[in-house]
């Protein structure tokens, strides 16, 4: 199939229940799809991970990078930048030692591997039928600083909200999960939820760019 | 004959390397003030940065085929992580060392695009003392060429005149737990 022609193609193979609508998935609001599984990241922070996240969009708050201004602004050590609370320090690694590869031979160019685990999930409720998705919102409170030597845990993936709409690439809904984030004392350093929006994506002529 | 070979290491430098930006305080700023915004060029190799920084490798981020085949988009978009990214740099550059971000909500409501110039700013838009803590909300939004992008608020919780080197703490329940007013 020539490039064009892809790029006409479904999105992907449709998910989903055609008997199930929008207003019944709603039914399962406050209903936890984490299945109970607590994330322990495989990592504790260090300055690499820090750094590297800092540097593309050139984030300069010393202290983030400085030790000595992190304690003199009263913080165990250096400082996680609040927008990277949730994301790097909590994921699970890519692949470990005894592993199986991510890239099998046979994967053509495009293949999306299964990476890290970013969060405890067992699924979501019945759904109707979509073909394409992406992350949409996020509303995030923080509460104790994550510095360096800290060991996260992710916990929670409880339905928050379901929210029917039509926009310019698809039809579908809006739907919002909340987690929590909690450092190796156990105290809480962030609660977040996160929305994305699951659809089925309009012809390729119907899409308002 | 044999060569005394001799090991060079250079001298550790504990020294502050950078320059401590000027510290804002709750008392010198009011609302409708803007801060100062910041233009960022989505170069290819910036938007590989990003996806390498963030650890997030969905093809939506880094190949054209998959942007357009999966997302629905144009081509390779910022990861949702990556266009908060933005703000922290907004953020964080203006609120100091002894500034701390309370809270965030964003919705993102276009794509940030490889080869786009994303303009980033915000305005103070309500400043209250609220369970001991001095917060600013900002009014974000992030401009792609097309339309906005991204639009939310940040709330800071920024130290006082009369406590200057005191950065804020607070409970489960937003409650301050270092004085700071």
């Amino acid at each position: 199939m020539a490039q064009s022609d892809e790029k006409k193609a479904p999105a992907q193979a449709p998910q989903g229940d055609p008997n199930v609508t929008w207003e019944d998935t709603a039914k399962h609001i406050g209903e936890d799809y984490s299945g109970g599984v607590v994330l322990v990241a495989d990592e504790r922070v260090d300055k690499v991970m820090i750094s590297r996240y800092c540097e593309p969009a050139e984030i300069g708050n010393l202290t983030y990078w400085d030790e000595e201004i992190a304690r003199m602004a009263g913080y165990r050590s250096q400082v996680v930048p609040w927008a990277m609370v949730k994301e790097v320090p909590t994921y699970s690694g890519n692949w470990r030692p005894g592993q199986p590869t991510r890239f099998p031979l046979d994967a053509d160019v495009d293949f999306q591997s299964q990476l890290a685990a970013r969060a405890p999930t067992s699924g979501d409720p019945p759904l109707p039928p979509t073909n394409a998705g992406f992350f949409t919102d996020m509303t995030i409170e923080y509460f104790e600083p994550v510095c360096l030597g800290d060991r996260l845990t992710t916990m929670g993936r409880v339905l928050h909200h379901v929210s029917p709409k039509e926009t310019r690439v698809g039809v579908g809904a809006f739907l919002g999960y909340t987690t929590s984030y909690f450092n190796q004392k156990g105290e809480l350093v962030a609660k977040a939820t996160q929305g994305n929006y699951r659809f089925t994506r309009k012809a390729e002529k119907d899409i308002v760019r | 004959m044999t060569t005394q070979m001799t090991p060079f290491y250079p001298n550790v430098d504990n020294t502050v390397r950078w320059p401590i930006t000027p510290q804002v305080y709750f008392e010198q700023v009011k609302e409708g003030d803007d801060i100062p915004a910041v233009d960022f060029n989505l170069t290819y190799q910036r938007m590989i940065m990003f996806v390498g920084a963030t650890r997030n490798f969905p093809g939506l981020h880094h190949n054209e085929r998959v942007a357009q085949k999966r997302g629905a988009a144009p081509g390779i978009f910022l990861q949702n992580n990556s266009c908060l990214m933005l703000w922290e740099r907004v953020v964080s550059d203006w609120m100091g060392i002894y500034g701390r971000v309370r809270a965030a909500t964003f919705r993102i409501t276009d794509f940030h695009l490889a080869g786009e110039i994303i303009h980033v700013g915000g305005k103070i838009q309500k400043k209250s003392q609220d369970n001991g803590l001095n917060l600013i909300e900002l009014a974000m939004e992030s401009m792609t060429p097309r339309r906005v992008g991204m639009t939310g608020t940040v709330t800071v919780a920024l130290p006082s005149l009369k406590y200057p080197t005191t950065t804020p703490r607070w409970d489960r329940e937003g409650k301050a737990t270092v004085v700071c007013q």
